[in-house]
């Protein structure tokens, strides 16, 4: 099974044999389909937000067509901080004029007369490719419309991804998260209706519109089209894929990666970034859609694929993810504060050799406490790896409350050096 | 003064900063000094008072304040030296979160690393 199978599907819409962009599904937008068939199209084909919270497309996109206002500003959201996700800086560099198109189509659809592309200043080359296909498509008679676009650098910080703080930053404030509501749609940047959309949604509108909603939809096995995903560098094949949804995760794993690069065996997987539940190695056959992985306790979220193997210490790599998001909180929010660093002081407590299941305990009334008390989402991030880690690797917790993780001590102490400052 | 030594555990994260808990420390050590009282005043990470800050937990006596700005400092050294009335500064204290915060420490979150 190769990569090509899938790239010829989304990846290569919009594009004629010799490779240069035609754009003609915004020509065909504008020329036969009204904003609200757009949104329409976009509804049958089931398209889902790709950042991560999967929300359906078409909602946002009714919701931001109704604002009053003269004034309505599109965001593609191409920060991607989410640890392992390399699909959308993929889009910004490899195909540029993708989404560009599908901005344009969005745009169109919810009649925004600016776009802005907000790119993580730690991905220059997305953002030269991006700036370079803007300027090729005018230079090339690609009417815009009247639709103006421009390209936003954001700091590399994990939240800057919250939708929220990416307009604080595009306003050129700290990346701090805003009380909802008003949501962005009824007020973003500088008060106007602002609709954010992953770069990689926008990328699906050109191929949506070209070929229709039953081919789309085909073009998944599961009837919801293709996804981009990412797989780790502990994978022999790391990279970013377009697969079909619904795909079993092993094919996935085994099939485009090729497995794990040291030739071990796979413990668990996380799917869906740092935020996902954790699937044990017999749950593999899981398919690759969001409905599937819901059901496994996981997520799909931006399909940041990342596996451990046999000879991970899982205590430890729990530890490390609870650091992140400790690290990570903005720190606005007393009670995500207080979980995230709490939630951190216990698991380096117990990786160190120094916890008990009596301190473990405390870990599902942290989580209540701190449970809808957080401006975005963050404060729920630690949730799902910390719970399905604590009941699929029960026997590690154990053994590191007992000192003797066989795991940690094949790899020697300096792993847990930097957990235990 | 005990054969074991008082620990007080104040909270100087964020928001019990900002409401002077800095300060309140600085003051809280040098007025158990000056009592002749050999405590161990140690800085801690958030228990999520943040509302009802700065936040002090006195360990042997399981006793949580709450509220104590620079002006409580005496009442602390009072309550600790000879068991003072300290119920003004437990007024604001939620009953959930003073259970969680003394299960944490009976489980050990705060005992250093050997």
């Amino acid at each position: 099974m190769s990569e090509r199978r899938y790239e010829r599907r989304l990846l290569s819409a919009g594009r004629e044999r010799s490779g240069q962009p035609r754009y003609r599904s915004w020509n065909s937008v504008r020329q036969v389909l009204g904003p609200d068939e757009v949104i329409e199209l976009v509804e049958a084909v089931g398209l889902a937000g790709k950042g991560g919270a999967g929300f359906p497309t078409h909602r946002k996109l009714r919701l931001m067509r109704t604002q009053p206002g003269t004034r309505k500003i599109l965001v593609l959201n191409g920060a991607e901080h989410e640890p392992g996700s390399l699909k959308d800086r993929h889009l910004l560099e490899n195909h540029p004029h993708l989404v560009l198109e599908g901005a344009l189509i969005l745009a169109h659809a919810v009649g925004a007369g600016e776009v802005i592309v907000a790119i993580n200043q730690a991905a220059p080359g997305a953002m030269r490719a991006f700036a370079a296909a803007v300027s090729s498509a005018v230079a090339a008679g690609v009417d815009f419309a009247g639709i103006e676009v421009r390209t936003a650098e954001v700091p590399d910080h994990y939240i800057v991804g919250e939708e929220t703080a990416l307009l604080e930053v595009i306003e050129g404030r700290a990346a701090l998260p805003r009380s909802r509501p008003p949501y962005p749609i009824e007020q973003g940047i500088q008060g106007a209706p602002t609709l954010v959309q992953n770069v990689e949604t926008a990328a699906h509108l050109p191929f949506i519109v070209s070929h229709g909603v039953v081919p789309t939809r085909e073009s998944g096995g599961a009837g919801g089209g293709v996804t981009l995903c990412t797989l780790g560098e502990e994978f022999a094949n790391s990279g970013v894929y377009e697969v079909p949804l619904g795909m079993p995760l092993r094919e996935i794993l085994e099939g485009l990666g090729g497995g794990l690069r040291d030739g071990a065996a796979i413990k668990a997987v996380q799917p869906g970034g740092p935020s996902s539940g954790f699937l044990a190695s017999s749950a593999l056959d899981v398919g690759f859609d969001a409905v599937s992985l819901r059901r496994q306790g996981s997520a799909l979220g931006c399909a940041a694929i990342r596996a451990y193997s046999v000879d991970s210490c899982m205590v430890e790599e729990i530890a490390r993810i609870m650091r992140f998001f400790a690290q990570e909180s903005c720190g606005q929010c007393p009670r995500c504060r207080m979980e995230t660093g709490m939630l951190d002081a216990i698991l380096r407590k117990v990786v160190t050799g120094g916890g008990s299941w009596q301190l473990l305990a405390q870990v599902d009334k942290l989580i209540d406490l701190a449970k809808g008390q957080g401006k975005c989402t963050l404060i729920d991030m630690p949730v799902a790896p910390l719970k399905s880690g604590l009941a699929l690797f029960r026997d590690e917790f154990q053994a590191h409350i007992e000192g003797a993780c066989g795991l940690c001590a094949a790899h020697g102490q300096a792993n847990l050096t930097a957990l235990q400052e | 003064m005990s054969d074991a030594q008082e620990v007080v555990y104040v909270c100087t994260n964020v928001d019990c900063r900002s409401r002077g808990s800095q300060a309140m420390l600085d003051k809280l050590k040098a007025a158990f000094h000056a009592a002749d009282l050999e405590v161990s005043i140690e800085p801690i990470v958030c228990f999520s008072a943040c509302n009802v800050g700065p936040n002090v937990v006195i360990l042997s006596k399981r006793c949580w304040l709450s509220g104590v700005t620079e002006d409580k400092v005496d009442a602390v050294v009072s309550f600790v030296k000879s068991g003072a009335d300290v119920s003004a500064l437990k007024a604001q204290n939620d009953p959930v979160l003073e259970e969680m915060i003394f299960q944490m420490i009976d489980a050990g979150l705060l005992e250093k690393a050997q």
